[in-house]
């Protein structure tokens, strides 16, 4: 394999989503097996190190379809996006809400005994409309990942998106982030902007931490 | 009920196979696995040998094989060990093809069964 097929290998991959630590290994791997044929070469024929058939490591369309073919080389986020990027913040945005309505009963029961408490069923159901402030994030993420771009970028972007929808909240006008978060109905209300900012939390965190995992070096050392 | 093997499932089973059972013996690296198939093979069995690291990288995301990184002549080296899965995965291993080794020579062979003869 020439250095310039070895380009084209580094290419492909990086294109189809591997990541950079996985592809270094290979091609360390790559390398270290070709110095291997030409030391064999020049120790049994010619003494001369350059004169060996690398052809023996295949072609870089074999090599390439060989790692297509293993499917579990691909990072989990690129093998189900659809269940990393809204499932996850979703499932997590939804354990958050009901834990948050566990903890709470259980204050206003140890505080002043005989209060009336949150069902934590119903809570937890109603809170189904937080989820798309999550599903922004997701999505933020899901792009960055697919951009190969830093984990700042859903950061960023969610906390862009959401700080405008909470000042056109604050200033009384649906604007058009507003329209996005909070799909121009609902109230000016504290406390409904700490249920946006929340849900746009539960989301950031969830899709910054698996687009990190994504695109951060796969190590496959043990 | 017999198991049913599919084409390419059943060729990646036997690069598998034998890669599995060369690290039984000892811990190796890719051009060492490479080179002990086609010696031990009589040059039979040859491929494009850079399809081996693709096999061995998903033996290690599998557990069945682990991994020692060292340098030798200065440049990077991942050495591949057994791992006590894959050596239960080589015995189902080389258990199935067994059977199917079996199964294939009693039909080359001509062995009529049974209920062929009834």
């Amino acid at each position: 394999m020439t250095p310039k097929q070895l380009n084209q290998l580094v290419n492909s991959l990086t294109q189809q989503g591997y990541s950079p630590r996985y592809i270094q290994r290979l091609v360390e791997e790559i390398e270290d097996h070709r110095r291997c044929i030409q030391q064999e070469a020049a120790s049994r024929i010619t003494g001369d190190e350059n004169d060996t058939d690398i052809s023996r490591m295949g072609t870089t369309n074999e090599l390439i379809a060989a790692i297509k073919e293993r499917h579990e080389l691909r990072l989990f986020s690129n093998r189900y996006p659809l269940l990393t990027f809204a499932a996850a913040p979703s499932i997590l945005l939804l354990s958050a809400m009901a834990f948050l309505i566990w903890i709470s009963n259980w204050l206003t029961d140890s505080l002043s005994p005989g209060s009336e408490l949150v069902n934590p069923v119903l809570g937890t159901m109603a809170s189904v409309q937080y989820l798309f402030p999550a599903l922004i994030a997701g999505t933020a993420g899901f792009v960055a990942t697919r951009a190969r771009v830093s984990i700042f970028f859903p950061i960023v972007t969610t906390l862009v998106i959401g700080g405008t929808a909470v000042f056109q909240v604050d200033m009384g006008y649906c604007g058009v982030s507003n329209s996005i978060v909070c799909y121009q109905r609902w109230e000016v209300d504290v406390l409904k902007l700490i249920s946006i900012w929340g849900a746009l939390f539960v989301g950031i965190v969830a899709s910054g931490w698996l687009t990190r995992k994504n695109n951060q070096r796969w190590d496959l050392a043990n | 009920m017999a198991k049913r093997t599919q084409g390419k499932e059943y060729i990646q089973g036997v690069a598998e196979l034998l890669v599995l059972r060369l690290l039984q013996d000892r811990e190796m690296y890719g051009y060492e696995i490479v080179q002990a198939i086609r010696l031990r093979s009589e040059e039979q069995i040859q491929f494009g040998e850079g399809v081996i690291y693709p096999l061995l990288h998903s033996l290690q995301k599998r557990r069945l094989v682990t991994i020692r990184r060292a340098k030798v002549q200065g440049r990077p080296r991942v050495y591949y060990r057994l791992t006590r899965s894959g050596q239960k995965k080589l015995t189902s291993k080389v258990s199935d093809w067994n059977r199917i080794t079996n199964a294939i020579h009693a039909i080359l062979d001509g062995q009529i069964s049974d209920s062929e003869t009834a």
